[in-house]
């Protein structure tokens, strides 16, 4: 048993003080938002227009909540944001894996050649209307593939893994081939499970990038069975708020401030609840990846 | 080493080609889907037996349409109304799937080269695309022959049908279809609180600037809202709105181009400005005007509007309707405070004895103003006239089209008016394809069928009472080119003059000819005489 030695317990001193009423302050600064959004989700309208900060509401209620989802825009929002960030991340990691486990070999032949041309990718894109006419050429346009495909690798995911798995040690593929594995069997059950840090952070990475995406909803979909949960909030939050389109409809309708904080809460709730969880693989992850043995 | 080099610049030659390659397939492509040349059809469809009476059906003339629907989407196939439209006008509509709602994705469909027969709304940045010939012109008197009840409702929309006649050319040519509708030609209107009035003593609607200025230092000082403390304002003084009748007082609305006496000037720089922001000073100095005005946002003056904070609101006749439910400008208010009570004041006179009203200046060539691609035919064009003056003259056909079906998303009250269901909204609409062929220029009469009598107030007021005119106040052929350069840097020296005046910042009569100089050094005299030279020559 080690003891335990007291002397190491540092006294607090002016400067923790001091530190720790401005990390407060940025706490609340930070979080107040995302709480009065809550707040004016279950309040009445009329606590909802009235002035000052609002902590608590005098009187909850769910009818914000009840028009959300009578809406059948926000479900079918959901589904294809839900489909497109599982399917989307799967197909992600398998491909920008196996580029990045090939990469990584040493025996690769022009390996140089390959990692310059993906890294060039980087640096020079086409822009919007060149991207719109490959896509069109492919006939994806107005097809849910359009939103899952153009994101299946990017060159930055492709040279972390690559470093990542390059920095694991030979030994173990050795040992793999020695026992006269397939080279399949190798990157798969042999490789990808010891890669899990930099698998947890490519996961979190590109769920993320799914459930933001927009614009490329915008620009590929043209159907309402395909839109997304973040067109659905941007028709909600934005399109509504110039006075140009708004005189357009001599009925328009005209989304209260509770209805569109439900929305942005329901939009946001499964990423804040789940990311805060993988935030350890998430630091342990993406050091991993820059450093070289 | 050497060879990685060569391999490089191999792949990246296979790269282009492949690039290049595609390229040329894309060209081939085109629009979205094969089109035959829809006169060649037509043409056949149009012919009658000889005599006169049609024994065999003609066949449907196919058009191919880009249309906006009401919910923000690309509009959805085989609505109950597209069907409808199909069968009373005997045509085949082809919706292609572009969202004409969005910038982005109606500029793409162009940019990849799509093209159709009829855009029931005009795409961003029309006039670059007239001028690359992606449209075809139309015969104007055609278009009053064939449309004439649809054309009575814009020019009285517009209030002159010369200045219609003007407005709706690009370039001396038609182009499109003019379109306006009530709620663009309807001017702001101050909303106040009548009981306030009743409370501080004034039985009088004011009808001077000097009787406007009394009533807001009552509502100042006076504690209309009988609380005991000292806090109402007179005006809020922020938004689109500002201060409205004050500028019309004095005859203009800042930041706008007017011709007088045949030369062109901006009316921020006028000696009247100068004159209006004294008095705008002087009511920001005694209290009337709430200081939060520059940085409140709509939403923040709307919730202190609804929470009594200040007496007269400036906003547009359409916040006020009640199918607004509880985001109209005066439910707000009635929802937490049972004994309020509204009074539409008119536009009061200046030291001038003018008077007026915000209004845009009337623009016809905007949102659902119809064009016709290059190729589309006579036939074609015929047609949707047809199709939008019956709109325009059929109450019924028109009450199907826009508000959708009785019982289902409407009910009709006992004296004729028509109720949207509460459970109604963009999206039913879309599926039933409501809005989306129906835009048509309505005026209050058909306006007022689903309003209360407090809205058909505010509208015939709203669109009867004398205006002074935003942005513009004479007819251009093209755009002024000065503008888009310079427009952000002169709007800069503007504002932030505007703001250090009625803030009381600086001295107006001693900073007034520095500001003009400014101004007209930041891009103004280039505006200014381009405006002249496009006044002069249409």
């Amino acid at each position: 048993m080690v003891a335990i030695n007291r002397n190491t317990t540092r006294r607090w001193n002016w400067f923790d003080g001091l530190i720790t009423a401005f990390m407060t302050i940025a706490v609340i600064a930070f979080l107040y938002p995302f709480w009065h959004t809550l707040v004016l989700s279950f309040s009445t309208p009329a606590f909802a227009t009235s002035l000052g900060l609002k902590f608590i509401p005098p009187e909850v209620t769910f009818d914000a909540y009840k028009v959300v989802f009578q809406t059948n825009i926000i479900y079918i929002g959901y589904g294809n944001t839900l489909l497109r960030t599982v399917a989307g991340t799967a197909l992600t990691i398998v491909v920008t894996y196996c580029a990045a486990y090939a990469l990584s070999r040493r025996s690769l032949p022009f390996r140089s050649t390959l990692t310059f041309l993906i890294v060039l990718t980087m640096f020079f894109s086409g822009g919007l209307i060149p991207m719109f006419l490959v896509m069109k050429s492919y006939g994806l346009v107005g097809t849910k593939l359009a939103l899952i495909l153009p994101m299946l690798t990017s060159a930055w995911n492709i040279l972390i893994a690559r470093n990542f798995i390059a920095s694991i040690g030979p030994e173990l593929e050795e040992a793999a081939l020695v026992d006269g594995a397939h080279p399949l069997k190798i990157v798969f059950l042999v490789m990808f499970p010891v890669s899990m840090p930099i698998i947890a952070v490519l996961t979190i990475w590109t769920a993320v990038a799914h459930w933001n995406a927009w614009f490329d909803a915008l620009i590929y979909t043209t159907s309402e069975k395909d839109i997304v949960l973040q067109l659905v909030l941007r028709r909600l939050l934005i399109d509504t708020q110039t006075e140009s389109t708004i005189l357009q409809s001599t009925v328009a309708e005209t989304t209260s401030d509770t209805i569109k904080a439900a929305t942005i809460i329901v939009s946001i709730l499964p990423i804040i609840c789940v990311y805060p969880f993988l935030q350890k693989h998430f630091a342990k992850g993406i050091m991993v990846g820059s450093v070289k043995g | 080493m050497l060879k990685s080099r060569y391999l490089i610049v191999i792949a990246l030659c296979l790269t282009l080609l492949a690039a290049c390659s595609t390229g040329s397939k894309t060209s081939e492509q085109g629009s979205p889907s094969p089109s035959p040349k829809p006169s060649a059809g037509a043409s056949s469809n149009s012919e009658k037996p000889a005599d006169g009476a049609a024994t065999v059906p003609e066949k449907p003339l196919k058009i191919r349409m880009v249309a906006s629907s009401g919910n923000g989407q690309a509009p959805i196939l085989g609505t109950n109304v597209q069907k409808i439209m199909e069968e009373r006008f005997n045509i085949e509509i082809e919706l292609l799937p572009v969202n004409a709602t969005t910038a982005e994705p109606y500029s793409l469909f162009f940019a990849q080269g799509g093209s159709a027969d009829v855009y029931l709304t005009p795409p961003p940045d029309v006039n670059k695309l007239i001028d690359q010939g992606l449209f075809r012109k139309l015969d104007v008197n055609q278009l009053y022959e064939r449309m004439p009840v649809w054309m009575s409702k814009v020019e009285s929309l517009v209030g002159d049908p010369e200045l219609a006649k003007k407005l709706m050319l690009y370039n001396g040519e038609l182009y499109q279809i003019p379109y306006t509708h009530g709620p663009l030609t309807e001017s702001g209107l101050f909303i106040v609180r009548k009981d306030w009035m009743d409370k501080v003593g004034i039985t009088q609607e004011p009808k001077t600037l000097d009787e406007f200025e009394a009533m807001l230092k009552a509502f100042t000082e006076k504690d209309p809202d009988n609380n005991g403390k000292n806090d109402t304002y007179g005006i809020h003084g922020g938004q689109r709105y500002n201060f409205n009748y004050l500028w019309g007082a004095f005859g203009f609305i800042p930041k706008s181009y007017y011709a007088r006496d045949g030369k062109v000037t901006y009316t921020s720089i006028l000696p009247e400005y100068k004159e209006a922001l004294k008095v705008a000073q002087r009511w920001y100095k005694a209290g009337y005007v709430d200081p939060e005005f520059v940085t409140d946002d709509r939403t923040k003056q709307r919730n202190k509007w609804s929470e009594g904070k200040f007496g007269v609101l400036a906003d547009n006749a359409f916040w006020m309707d009640s199918v607004r439910g509880e985001n109209g400008v005066l439910a707000m208010v009635e929802l937490k405070n049972s004994n309020a009570e509204f009074l539409f004041l008119r536009p009061f006179t200046g030291p001038t004895g003018l008077s007026g009203s915000f209004v845009d200046f009337p623009d016809v060539r905007g949102v659902a103003s119809i064009l016709f691609g290059k190729d589309a035919s006579d036939e074609v064009v015929a047609k949707i006239m047809e199709m939008k003056e019956a709109l325009a003259s059929d109450w019924d056909l028109y009450k199907r089209a826009y508000y959708g079906v009785e019982g289902e998303h409407y009910t009709v009250k006992a004296d004729g008016k028509l109720e949207i269901s509460p459970t109604m909204n963009n999206d039913i609409g879309a599926a039933d394809g409501l809005i989306t062929y129906a835009h048509m220029p309505i005026t209050l009469d058909w306006m007022k069928m689903t309003m209360t009598e407090r809205d058909e107030l505010a509208h015939k007021q709203s669109q009867e009472q004398p205006t002074v005119y935003n942005r513009i106040d004479f007819p251009t052929a093209g755009a002024n080119i000065a503008l888009t350069e310079k427009g952000e840097d002169i709007l800069k020296v503007v504002d932030e003059y505007y703001i250090n005046a009625v803030t009381g910042k600086v001295d107006i009569d001693a900073t007034w000819d520095a500001y003009v100089q400014s101004a007209l050094k930041a891009g103004l005299t280039a505006v200014l005489a381009e405006y002249q030279k496009m006044y002069e020559n249409y």
